[in-house]
């Protein structure tokens, strides 16, 4: 691009360009919804089928789900961050976000800890939809904000059980919530 | 009508602008590869609005490797805001 004066017309074209040329990359949040969003549903199928053939110790994928869930984040966000050439103001909220779902997250398994697992994954479910419902109103993305409010409308149905059953809901939370939006942004030009 | 400030109504100036308006902060190279522009070119015309105070630039080091970033000032952002009223008024929007 020379340097040269231009009118407005040219003005106004130089700023849509550079509007299109910066837009978000919103294939970056779909690695993670991906990550997450098999590892969560492979546990939740493991943890019931462990249920049905009465082997109590199934209960350890989710300690397994986490380490390796938080490991693939962390490094993928590490990764990102060593090739990003631009810092969106999206970035960094979205950032904040989930770093400060990790609290609420934390007391969920703090209450499946102390009293039963029965009661945290509603919260589980309820904390996801919340941080989808706002991510996709940050991108824009509708399917994602739909996603979230699919999260709540099954830790809603939650309360009604008691069983592993709650396991399949959360495991059609999670397909809703964090595969279809993610599998769909992944497919984005 | 509002006078367009000249800093800004020239087209690799405010490429750069609109590109840091929308960011919190871009790197150098991301600079040039957006706008098609040298090196020197950029270089120069972050010169001008650091000087003017419409931009920051930091330098840092990547691993081994040193960064140049910049990134709007609010005064620069005032400055968008300004001129793109400006722009408005001159094509009747």
């Amino acid at each position: 691009m020379k340097e040269k004066t231009f009118n407005e017309k040219e003005a106004v074209a130089v700023i849509q360009q550079m509007v299109n040329a910066g837009r978000y990359n919103i294939k970056q949040d779909a690695v993670h919804l991906l990550v997450w969003g098999w590892l969560i549903l492979a546990a939740c199928l493991v943890h019931y089928l462990s249920y049905l053939a009465q082997f109590p110790e199934g209960l350890y994928v989710w300690t397994v789900v986490i380490v390796l869930g938080m490991a693939a984040s962390m490094y993928t966000g590490w990764k990102q961050g060593q090739q990003a050439k631009s810092q969106s103001y999206i970035d960094r909220i979205n950032r904040y976000l989930w770093l400060g779902s990790l609290v609420p997250f934390a007391i969920a398994i703090g209450i499946g800890l102390t009293y039963d697992w029965i009661f945290a994954y509603p919260v589980f479910a309820a904390i996801f939809g919340w941080g989808n419902f706002i991510s996709g109103g940050l991108l824009k993305y509708k399917p994602l904000v739909w996603g979230g409010v699919a999260a709540w409308i099954f830790a809603g149905l939650m309360l009604f059980f008691t069983g592993p059953e709650i396991l399949l809901l959360m495991a059609a939370a999670i397909f809703l919530s964090y595969l279809v939006p993610g599998h769909m942004m992944m497919k984005q030009p | 009508m509002k006078e367009l400030d000249p800093l800004l109504h020239n087209q690799l100036r405010l490429s750069i602008m609109a590109l840091l308006a929308q960011n919190e902060s871009v790197t150098f190279s991301y600079i040039v590869d957006k706008t098609d522009a040298s090196r020197g070119n950029v270089s120069v015309q972050l010169t001008n609005l650091e000087e003017a105070g419409y931009i920051e630039v930091q330098k840092k080091f990547v691993g081994k490797k040193p960064q140049t970033s910049a990134s709007i000032t609010s005064t620069g952002m005032q400055a968008m805001q300004e001129y793109t009223e400006a722009l408005k008024s001159y094509l009747d929007l």
